[in-house]
């Protein structure tokens, strides 16, 4: 049969549509997946390389390692025993792999809620649209245009580990490596297939993230429980997370059988998302939401109040994430100090962390979770920064100026929550360590942690500080710089962790001029003048954002 | 006296000139139509005013106080519509009426609940779950609630339809009447013709008429039509005549200035009709773009 020309350039029309669709989400996610992959790339790579440095003795390094393994609270974050443990490949799989595919899979379900549920929330679609395609086949070309991310992932890993770990000392088999790989990128899947069904159940971005981190968080905790408590240990198979362990792809024997098995319940997942989305009207949700609710309009009042009420959500997510960090890390700390005590290699890297290498080893590991109420606050920042940014970019900051508001009352209303809810942070996750160290009788003081520990928010102040700069000088650019700056920051680290580097770059990090308290003591010196150089920022800033245009998107 | 005073106001955007050397001045209690073409300025002028960008040269005064060096106090008494509302998506309508009445500082709640209804707002809803036309409501009905002295629209009406489109027509001439300034940017000449007492026409940055309508509607050409037994006269040489049409017996053309002339012409050749028109609006602006256009290029 023929089909009329003008059909015929309604179909073509239609297929130009979607694979603009397609093109848009290659281009959001390439970005991202590339700054991801090395990220994940390096991690590894420095993992394993790490340890080979640090303990090149095979008798000392399985010491070690069976030490750390044998401690079941480690299974928590760490991954599967199994007998290939102490080659580097083996050894990388069991200590970071666990993370990385949980930190991927949360990284894939942001993005991929961002593009599905944020820009139909925004209305972006039916532009784009225009009623000639439907919610399926966006669906679709979002889900394909995001898996180039995931190759992009799986292709930077692989090369890193191949080239990385090709050296004879090393010896990485290609095969592991390759399938190491693909393990990280089907993390990035399992989140792409938790992201587009809660994009499918929830009616606004922000619920489809707090329904995805849930079931992602849910299956990672089963994971580790599973992990950790030697009685329940079967709980694993109930994760994707659990099964993903089970792999084991430095090994002499790898288990593919559980690869494929999640790689097959993933797909399918997502074929289902891609048929409930053909199901329901574009801009609905499956979860019918309260469109209706109470007024409540005591935080409208000034402000101030708006600020907390816009900002709050930001909040009590790093909260959580902060208070939860240093919950874990330090409830765990006698028994990691009892298996590194007298191994010299783990203890170097504490020492080198903390700069202090007399430091007795429980306080040089509890000194650690400085390091994450930190880097905590700092994405925290740079999250309250970019919701200030959005609100200029967006318009929305238009209602107030109009009406009268002066731009530094809007700007210091937000910096002044900001800077309460850094302070506040702060101080619960500093009484947290504190309390559960003196609930295993670690010996540490009160003042040396809570007051001497002050001097790590100089770094928290510094970036907040080079954000208002930024702000002030080129807005469009703010959360890529912060992010920029961030992320060399913890690559420099992570990078210095396992290799020495020359003082220049290491000093390059923003993490590297603080003391973990109670281990190291406070440089009073270099917090003052990075709070003098926070201020010196700050005003610039605010004085440049006073005078300069606002900007829209 | 003089309200809003615009002078030799510039602004660049690179080297390309958003605004070029535009002076403008709104009368208290004045409703003002600031017409224009896409990209003529009309939203750079606005923002301008409100201090949110910066001009490169000139300056505005809102009350005698300058827009940029005196922000608190020229925007004290302002309420503004932008064309597209940005609202917050998260707060129910009812929750924005309230904040945006604490921003502008003053409210009269009993208005307030009048352009509700007539309005036909759902204010229990939230703000994500509004249509493009509700959202505009919120705006519109928080700006006129305010009762401020001055309402500074953006294309207001944007997604209105027309039976509120009347219900705001209505609201502004009650602002009008209670000497409330409205300057109203607008696409809609039907609009601006029903309710503006002056109007300016932009184009490019410039603004190329300033007037009353009937003083724009002198300055244009008087349409002309006229019906004979036989073939129309030469009418072609006299002077202001232009845009003639001559199809069989039936003639049109168009007129500025003097008619006398013109109308010896046709009475002399025995019209058996004979039919002149004032320009609307619309046709004023289109034959005014029209014929400016080759500047463009
Ligand atoms: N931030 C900016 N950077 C560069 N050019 C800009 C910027 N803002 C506006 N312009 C340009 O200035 C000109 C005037 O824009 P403006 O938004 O004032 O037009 P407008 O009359 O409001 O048009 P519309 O009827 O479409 O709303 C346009 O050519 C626009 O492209
Ligand atoms: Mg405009």
């Amino acid at each position: 049969m023929n089909t009329s020309p003008a059909i015929k350039t309604n179909i073509e029309l239609t297929k130009r549509r979607t694979s603009v669709i397609r093109r848009f989400a290659i281009r959001r996610v390439a970005g991202t997946a590339t700054i991801f992959g090395l990220l994940a790339a390096i991690e590894s790579i420095a993992q394993s390389i790490g340890i080979i440095l640090a303990y090149p003795d095979p008798a000392a390094r399985a010491k070690v390692i069976y030490g750390l393994a044998s401690n079941p609270a480690l299974g928590l974050f760490y991954g599967n025993m199994h007998t290939d443990i102490i080659s580097p490949g083996g050894y990388m799989a069991y200590r970071i792999m666990p993370i990385m595919i949980l930190v991927l899979s949360i990284w894939a379900m942001l993005f991929i809620t961002k593009m599905l549920r944020g820009q139909e929330e925004n209305g972006n679609w039916e532009l784009l649209l225009s009623g000639r395609s439907s919610a399926r086949n966006s669906t679709t070309d979002i889900i394909m245009g995001s898996g180039v991310g995931l190759v992009i992932i799986f292709t930077l890993t692989a090369l890193a580990l191949i080239i990385g770990g090709h050296s004879s000392r090393f010896a990485m088999p290609i095969g592991g490596s390759l399938i190491y790989s693909l393990l990280l990128a089907t993390g990035a899947l399992i989140g792409v297939a938790v992201g587009a069904l809660t994009s499918q159940l929830a009616s606004t971005r922000r619920k489809a993230v707090i329904y995805g981190l849930t079931i992602i968080i849910f299956m990672f905790a089963i994971r580790s429980i599973g992990n950790a408590v030697a009685g329940l240990n079967w709980i694993k198979n109930l994760s994707l997370f659990g099964w993903l362990d089970k792999v084991n792809p430095y090994n002499n024997a790898p288990v593919y059988g559980w690869l494929w098995l999640t790689l097959a319940v993933t797909i399918l997942v997502i074929g289902l998302v891609i048929w409930l989305s053909g199901r329901r009207d574009m801009g609905s949700s499956l979860i019918a939401d309260q469109d209706t609710s109470k007024p409540k309009l005591s935080l409208l009042n000034s402000q101030l109040g708006f600020s907390f009420k816009q900002l709050r959500n930001i909040f009590i997510g790093w909260l959580i994430a902060s208070l939860s960090f240093v919950a874990v890390i330090v409830s765990i700390d006698k028994t990691v100090a009892k298996t590194i005590t007298g191994s010299g290699g783990l203890t170097k890297t504490f020492s080198n962390l903390t700069g202090n290498p007399y430091a007795r080893i429980e306080v040089a590991y509890l000194s650690a979770a400085g390091y994450f109420i930190v880097i905590t606050l700092i994405f925290m920042i740079a999250a309250s920064l970019g919701h200030i940014r959005n609100e200029e970019s967006s318009g929305r900051i238009d209602n107030f100026i109009a009406g009268g508001i002066s731009r530094l009352k809007w700007l210091t209303s937000r910096l002044g929550v900001i800077m309460i809810a850094t302070g506040s942070i702060y101080l619960l996750a500093s009484l947290i360590d504190y309390f559960l160290a003196k609930a295993q009788g670690i010996d540490v003081g009160f003042n040396d942690l809570i007051f001497g520990g002050i001097n790590i928010l100089g770094p928290v102040a510094f970036i907040l500080g080079l954000g208002l700069l930024i702000y002030g000088i080129l807005p469009r650019h703010l959360n890529t710089i912060i992010y920029a700056v961030v992320g060399w920051s913890f690559t420099i680290d992570i990078i210095a962790a396992a290799l020495k580097l020359n003082s220049y770059f290491a000093d390059s990090s923003i993490f590297k001029h603080m003391a973990l308290v109670p281990a190291a003591t406070p440089d009073w010196h270099t917090f003052e003048v990075l709070i003098g150089l926070a201020l010196l920022m700050s005003v610039t800033g605010i004085w440049l954002f006073n005078r300069r245009d606002l900007v829209l998107e | 006296m003089v309200t809003i005073e615009i002078q030799k106001l510039t602004k660049k955007y690179g080297s390309f000139k958003a605004l070029d050397n535009l002076s403008l001045s709104i009368n208290q209690g004045e409703i003002f139509g600031y017409l224009g073409p896409n990209g003529s300025g009309k939203t750079t002028t606005i923002r301008l005013m409100l201090g949110m960008i910066k001009p490169t040269a000139g300056t505005i005064k809102i009350n005698g106080y300058d827009a940029q060096t005196q922000k608190q106090l020229a925007h004290r008494h302002i309420a503004y519509v932008p064309g597209e509302s940005n609202l917050w998506p998260f707060l129910t309508g009812e929750e924005t009426l309230h904040l945006l009445a604490k921003v502008h500082g003053q409210c009269d709640t009993k208005y307030r609940q009048q352009l509700i209804k007539q309005f036909d707002l759902l204010p229990g809803k939230k703000v994500r779950t509004y249509s493009k036309g509700n959202k505009q409501k919120i705006a519109l009905i928080a700006a006129l609630a305010s009762r401020a002295d001055v309402l500074i629209m953006d294309e207001p009406t944007a997604g209105l339809d027309p039976l509120m489109e009347q219900v705001f027509r209505q609201a502004i001439r009650e602002a009008h009447l209670n000497g409330q300034t409205v300057f109203l940017s607008s696409h809609i000449l039907d609009e601006v013709e029903a309710l503006c007492d002056r109007v300016a026409l932009l184009r490019s940055g410039r603004i190329e008429r300033t007037g009353s309508l009937e003083e724009l509607r002198g300055l244009s050409a008087l349409k002309i039509e006229a019906g004979f037994k036989t073939t129309p006269p030469d009418i072609s040489k006299i002077e202001g005549v232009s845009h003639i049409n001559v199809s069989g017996n039936h003639l049109s053309c168009e007129v500025r200035g003097s008619m006398e002339e013109l109308l010896a012409v046709l009475s002399k050749a025995k019209p058996i009709s004979l039919l002149s028109r004032e320009p609307s609006l619309e046709e004023l602006f289109v034959s005014m773009y029209e014929t400016l256009e080759p500047e463009l290029a």
